[in-house]
């Protein structure tokens, strides 16, 4: 009798999962329509095509001896990755080295990686999305050894020991500034945003904060509310808040996020929660996986900045300070990333090279391999 | 292992004497639940007390509950499994890769996958009970060590591409408007159940747990069974992985790591409820499922996010601090 019933609930078990299993999908799969970019004004509308310049054109007036050791800092998350392939991949054609230190986004896990890279005497250290005041005590050591560093994905400026920052505040601006006005002009005045950013890097607070007073000042009818978050809530904490917060306030249309770093697990959510049709989900430096999205149509657009092409900016300041030429100051290649605007090209040609021959104008303009 | 009460020293085969059931000492977290939903709910009652919500919440602790679920039979042990939030991570890389770069159907790198968990736990196993090193420890460095060595794979970089909607599909597909990794997470948790509270291998778990060296004099295999806890949570571990590709269709090598903590606090905040200090699967499913109406109705109020992390911390105070004080109650 017992086995008999053991054996009933084990065939229903069974039975249940192959139903499942077998069911037609209700909702994933089915490509909704692109980004309506038709309404855009004409200078954000200018950001659809892909950028050419890589954001100088000055040549250097010698080639840069090979052999140098570069230490790149950087943390441990995917635009981070990125940023150390990249760099390895702009250290190349120079004949130089990369020497990674990775650090857990910590005041002290930041401020160790630094001094281990000033004690390990490189040629140059390139450091990305930390500002200054993390590893300030470490900026004399630096100073005294006569390390230079390049500053990027931050808010610092030329002074101490860093010789370029690469991008500037206002480029950054830029980012949001685009973001902001795609999505007030796309919402057609009735945009309501929340906007993500990742309270431990200032750049993505910035992002997060200029797209929402990009968003108020482009459309008085619009609301953005900035919402900053952690970086140990990405794939867990993030949907759980975005789906709350939707739930919370029906009138909420648009999810924007200043890094594609921190969408995992948002489609999933918000597409469980029965509310993917009410929201857009919109942010800056779209990730693989946001790349999948936007052709799929759960994610619905991207301003792009390319971390590689601000990595190869940063070696191309190195190679400059080390032939002793004047710095340049670079643009941001940008492009705002749609399922149109993507088209069929591949991830490689819309998320890291921008422009689509980063590759090749940089070693032109360093003289190597000519 | 106990949490609150003296250790269990029946012997196995006999069943120890079970609280009552609705003794304040084993379900103070049921109170503790009730209390959250009536103030939530009086609160916020258009967006709390819907059937969205529950089922938003039933579908976003899926996973953290299998995790809880995968530690249960180590601790009923007295062992430590840390390494699951590596095995989940080597679960989702290598289920990704095996789709995505080798091309192979579903099914068949499924089982390679669950076959790299059973890999997992058997490695533990010889580590914590052929070369007696601690559990806690051993844990925590082939933890270590998976992330690590799963890190180097394509550069810590998540695959995003090819994985076949066949796959994601049987995760999302929808019963009663419940995805379908809900009902395996049930499934699991109701073999689990049958193990641990009606089979003779669940009493000698837990008869291992209390007190191993009695446990062995009456002649129970206590190395084979702590073997055997330690494979099932590196398994159950990687199927929480498959879980989680199946859920968000991508895969990231640190995809785990932020399920450990609250797998671990559930656990042990479970054995709190129903059955008098043990790990329970009733105990572990009610506490995952308590703390995060907590959260929800903490963020349909519109609270910051930090204030999250402090929900989580009182009401673990707050459920043991019941269920200890009911307890010495009964004592005196």
């Amino acid at each position: 009798m017992i086995r008999r019933s053991r054996r009933l609930v084990g065939g229903l078990a069974l039975a249940g999962l192959v139903a499942l299993t077998g069911c037609t999908s209700a909702s994933s799969g089915e490509d909704a329509e692109g980004a309506d970019t038709s309404s855009l004004p004409a200078d954000i509308a200018a950001y659809l095509e892909p950028p050419t310049s890589v954001g100088t054109d000055v040549a250097l007036t010698e080639k840069p001896p090979t052999g140098k050791t570069i230490a790149v800092l950087t943390c441990n998350i995917s635009s981070c990755s990125t940023y150390l392939s990249a760099a390895r991949a702009a250290a190349e054609p120079l004949g130089w080295t990369v020497a990674p230190f990775l650090f857990n986004p910590t005041p002290e896990a930041i401020l160790g990686q630094m001094r281990a890279a000033i004690a390990s005497k490189p040629d140059g250290i390139l450091i990305n999305g930390q500002d200054i005041s993390i590893w300030r005590s470490a900026a004399p050591l630096a100073e005294a050894a006569g390390v230079p560093i390049v500053s990027q994905g931050s808010t610092d400026v030329v002074g101490g020991p860093i010789i370029a920052t690469g991008t500037t505040a206002a480029q950054w601006s830029n980012v949001s500034q685009v973001l902001g006005t795609f999505i007030a002009a796309d919402g057609g005045g009735e945009a309501d945003v929340l906007s993500y950013g990742l309270a431990p890097f200032k750049i993505s607070m910035q992002i997060a904060t200029g797209t929402a007073d990009a968003v108020t000042s482009a459309c008085g009818t619009c609301t953005a509310e900035v919402v900053p978050v952690q970086a140990t809530a990405i794939g867990s904490g993030i949907p759980q808040d975005v789906v709350s917060k939707l739930q919370q306030n029906p009138d909420i249309n648009y999810v924007s996020f200043a890094d594609g770093a921190m969408t995992p697990g948002v489609v999933a959510a918000v597409r469980e929660a029965g509310l993917a049709d009410r929201v857009k989900i919109v942010g800056a430096d779209a990730q693989g996986p946001d790349y999948e999205s936007i052709l799929k149509g759960e994610e619905y657009a991207f301003v792009q900045f390319s971390v590689p092409t601000y990595a190869w900016q940063g070696m191309d300041a190195l190679a400059r300070h080390v032939v002793g030429d004047p710095q340049v100051e670079y643009t941001m290649p940008n492009q705002i990333l749609t399922k149109a605007t993507i088209g069929d090209k591949s991830q490689e040609e819309v998320l890291f090279n921008l422009p689509p021959d980063l590759t090749t104008q940089f070693p032109k303009l360093w003289l190597v391999g000519q | 292992m106990s949490v609150t009460s003296k250790p269990d020293t029946a012997a196995p085969g006999r069943a120890a004497r079970r609280p009552r059931a609705l003794s304040m000492s084993s379900t103070s977290l049921l109170f503790v639940w009730f209390a959250i939903i009536v103030v939530f709910g009086v609160l916020r009652p258009e967006t709390f007390l819907s059937v969205d919500t529950f089922r938003v919440i039933l579908s976003e602790q899926a996973i953290t509950a299998t995790m809880a679920l995968a530690l249960l039979l180590p601790i009923a042990a007295n062992q430590f499994d840390l390494s699951i939030a590596g095995s989940m991570g080597m679960a989702v890389v290598l289920l990704t890769t095996l789709m995505s770069r080798a091309g192979l159907p579903w099914p068949a790198a499924v089982l390679l996958t669950l076959l790299g968990g059973l890999l997992i736990g058997a490695v533990n196993a010889v580590v914590v009970v052929g070369w007696g090193v601690n559990s806690f420890i051993a844990t925590l460095g082939s933890g270590s060590i998976l992330i690590a060595v799963l890190s180097s794979i394509n550069g810590g970089q998540p695959v995003t591409s090819g994985i076949p909607s066949s796959y994601t599909a049987i995760g999302q597909n929808a019963l009663l408007t419940v995805p379908a990794f809900v009902f395996y997470m049930l499934i699991i948790a109701g073999v689990l159940w049958y193990v641990l509270e009606h089979r003779q291998t669940g009493r000698y778990l837990y008869a291992t747990g209390s007190n191993s060296e009695a446990a062995r004099l009456a002649g129970v295999r206590v190395d084979r069974l702590a073997a055997l806890a330690l494979l099932v949570s590196a398994v159950l571990a990687t199927v929480a992985g498959l879980m989680f590709v199946m859920r968000i269709g991508s895969g990231s090598v640190d995809a785990g790591t932020p399920y450990l903590l609250p797998a671990f606090a559930a656990a042990f905040l479970g054995a709190t409820q129903f059955r008098d200090g043990r790990v329970n699967v009733l105990g572990t499913l009610v506490t995952v499922y308590a703390l995060a109406t907590g959260v929800k109705g903490i963020q349909l109020m519109g609270a910051p996010f930090w204030v999250q992390g402090a929900f989580n911390g009182a009401a673990l105070i707050v459920a043991v601090a019941l269920a200890e004080r009911s307890r010495r109650r009964k004592v005196a």
